[in-house]
């Protein structure tokens, strides 16, 4: 893709991908259940850092991928449409942006041919004290929503987008500490972002009722002050509660805050192309299989009421 | 540099309850080592004393000890209620690491040393933690070519070596006991676990992971081989006709970080 492209409006960008309807986003207790109950989804996520172990910019093989994961992967992808959804590129993290990681997913894309991929507005990657040392914060935290942010996130989207072919979409926080005086809410944030570069937005719905309800607001309000053009995937999910807040724990099923919220937010995503359920491994065994195709039939109400022409 | 200072002192506040109560007492000492602006400094201030921050604290505690209890469950396990101070301990001198394998590497290390200083005195917990690198290293860590490797057949001038995937692990007590004890969660001491000397043989060669019982005459002459010393004959040609001896080539696969199998194994 040229750069000249990359700056077209995210409308005409994102208008010609497949409109995929619903999926799963995978973990390792779904590796059966993508065999058996393949015909229930139309596409399968996958978080591609999960497949690999990041052994650091000065190891000679930084990324070194499980045999195992791909071998599963490459039979899924056999079947399905793979989507990617990263969480390992820490785009917000204030020091150079990760190019090897970025060259890593092209890589991932390239072999799946999937047809855009995601990450988070988040940072979680820190310097470490040598070359040989990569910290973590242990989790994403949400980066404040000043200009200068912006301009750093605006360069960085631009750079993965000139190295990755198809779009690229980023995530909305979640988050427990609010920062006063930030110079922009989230959604002017998201906007100004997705204006600017052309990317496109994951709209976690779950994470906007996650925020709505432990700082007070109104989750519609904050969809859709969002331009909600360039959304083009939605993750539903379920929380729990955590020192008195409600957590982004994806503790089994959806949350029934986002399934009051989900036909609204299905009708006026134009450039729509897919709904995920994300829940946490631990919580198959009490789910079951049926447990979570009961969530994606719900979902796939949704999508054919609203979507399916 | 602001806003990475910024983002230190908030991933620093996450990473310490007690760091967040001096922010919330005394902001400007408690940041004085950060290069923060007043914005930046009011900021985390504000932050320090929110329910959400004890959240966040939560959450990295959490995500922490998750990647040691997937890595390390038994040793873990028999950490019983001293685990809370122990990670406590290992967390407040390792800032968390990127990389899972290198992460539970430090915390083996660390477990190591403990119980070489007496700090901790579960009989159990040093071959507990070897063997759960071991079984990792072998079983779920990624490794580049790991089912694919050809041993390369090196001239009889090479020495001995063990087969890149297999590992040897050793025990003090009766590992078909004390396995199935912390498989099944139960809590120390066992007083059904014969002491000993026992070898497990941990082996992938076939591409699926097994462990069975080593003859403590093989197992002492494969770690032998994984020093770098050669076995007496009849162990070497038992070991070399069963394929668990074999004589790597110089040009013998190594693991992400440049080690060779023999060395994994003679590093324990």
């Amino acid at each position: 893709m040229s750069v000249s492209e990359l700056h077209l409006p995210s409308a005409a960008r994102l208008a010609g991908l497949p409109r995929l309807g619903v999926g799963v986003l995978y973990n390792p207790s779904l590796q059966a259940f993508v065999r058996e109950h393949a015909a229930e989804l139309d596409y399968l996520a996958i978080i591609p850092d999960r497949a690999w172990s990041d052994e650091g910019a000065a190891a000679p093989a930084r990324f070194v991928e499980s045999e195992e994961q791909v071998r599963i992967l490459n039979g899924a992808a056999e079947r399905l449409t793979i989507v990617g959804h990263s969480v390992g590129l820490s785009i917000g993290s204030a020091d150079p942006l990760d190019t090897g990681h970025v060259e890593q997913v092209a890589r991932w894309q390239e072999r799946y041919r999937m047809p855009w991929h995601s990450d988070h507005l988040s940072f979680i990657r820190l310097p470490g004290v040598d070359a040989h040392t990569e910290l973590s914060a242990s989790m994403a935290l949400a980066v404040p929503y000043d200009r200068e942010v912006l301009e750093m996130m605006v360069e960085r989207v631009e750079q993965v987008q000139a190295r990755i072919p198809v779009p690229f979409l980023l995530e909305n926080n979640v988050y427990y500490v609010d920062l006063p005086e930030q110079e922009m809410t989230e959604p002017e944030f998201l906007n100004a972002l997705a204006a600017r570069t052309g990317c496109g937005l994951l709209l976690d719905v779950h994470n906007v009722v996650v925020n709505a309800t432990n700082h007070g607001f109104d989750p519609r309000a904050f969809i859709f002050a969002l331009d909600l053009e360039p959304v083009v995937e939605l993750h539903i999910a379920g929380g729990s509660e955590m020192e008195g807040l409600y957590t982004d724990s994806h503790a089994g099923p959806v949350a029934r805050a986002v399934w009051e919220l989900l036909p609204e937010v299905v009708a006026a995503c134009p450039n729509l192309c897919a709904i995920t359920f994300e829940f946490h491994e631990g919580w198959f065994p009490m789910m079951g299989a049926e447990g979570v195709l009961r969530e994606l039939r719900t979902a796939r109400e949704v999508w054919n009421q609203h979507r399916a022409s | 540099m602001s806003l990475l200072a910024f983002q230190l002192a908030l991933a620093d506040m996450t990473a310490s309850h007690a760091f967040c109560a001096r922010v919330a007492a005394d902001p400007d000492a408690a940041l004085a080592g950060y290069e923060l602006t007043p914005l930046e400094r009011r900021r985390l201030a504000a932050a320090a004393g929110q329910r959400g921050m004890r959240v966040n604290c939560s959450l990295y505690r959490y995500n922490r000890i998750t990647t040691l209890v997937a890595i390390l469950p038994g040793t873990v396990h028999l950490l019983g209620g001293e685990a809370r101070a122990v990670a406590d301990e290992f967390w407040a001198a390792h800032p968390p690491d990127r990389n899972m394998r290198r992460e539970a590497e430090r915390f083996a290390g660390f477990i190591r040393a403990a119980v070489a200083s007496g700090r901790l005195a579960s009989p159990y917990l040093r071959e507990v933690v070897d063997f759960e690198m071991m079984r990792y290293e072998l079983a779920a860590a990624p490794q580049p070519g790991l089912l694919e490797q050809q041993v390369e057949t090196g001239d009889a001038e090479t020495p001995f070596a063990p087969h890149p995937l297999v590992r040897v692990a050793a025990f003090a007590h009766d590992p078909a006991v004390l396995l199935p004890h912390l498989a099944a969660k139960r809590k120390p001491p066992f007083d059904d676990v014969p002491e000993g000397e026992y070898h497990l043989l941990l082996d992938r060669r076939d591409g699926a992971y097994h462990e069975r019982p080593l003859d403590a005459r093989l197992a002492r002459a494969m770690i032998a081989a994984a020093a770098g010393e050669d076995p007496v004959a009849h162990e070497r040609e038992e070991l070399a006709a069963a394929g668990l001896l074999v004589r790597v080539g110089p040009d013998a696969e190594t693991d992400a970080n440049g080690r060779a199998a023999g060395e994994l194994l003679a590093a324990r």
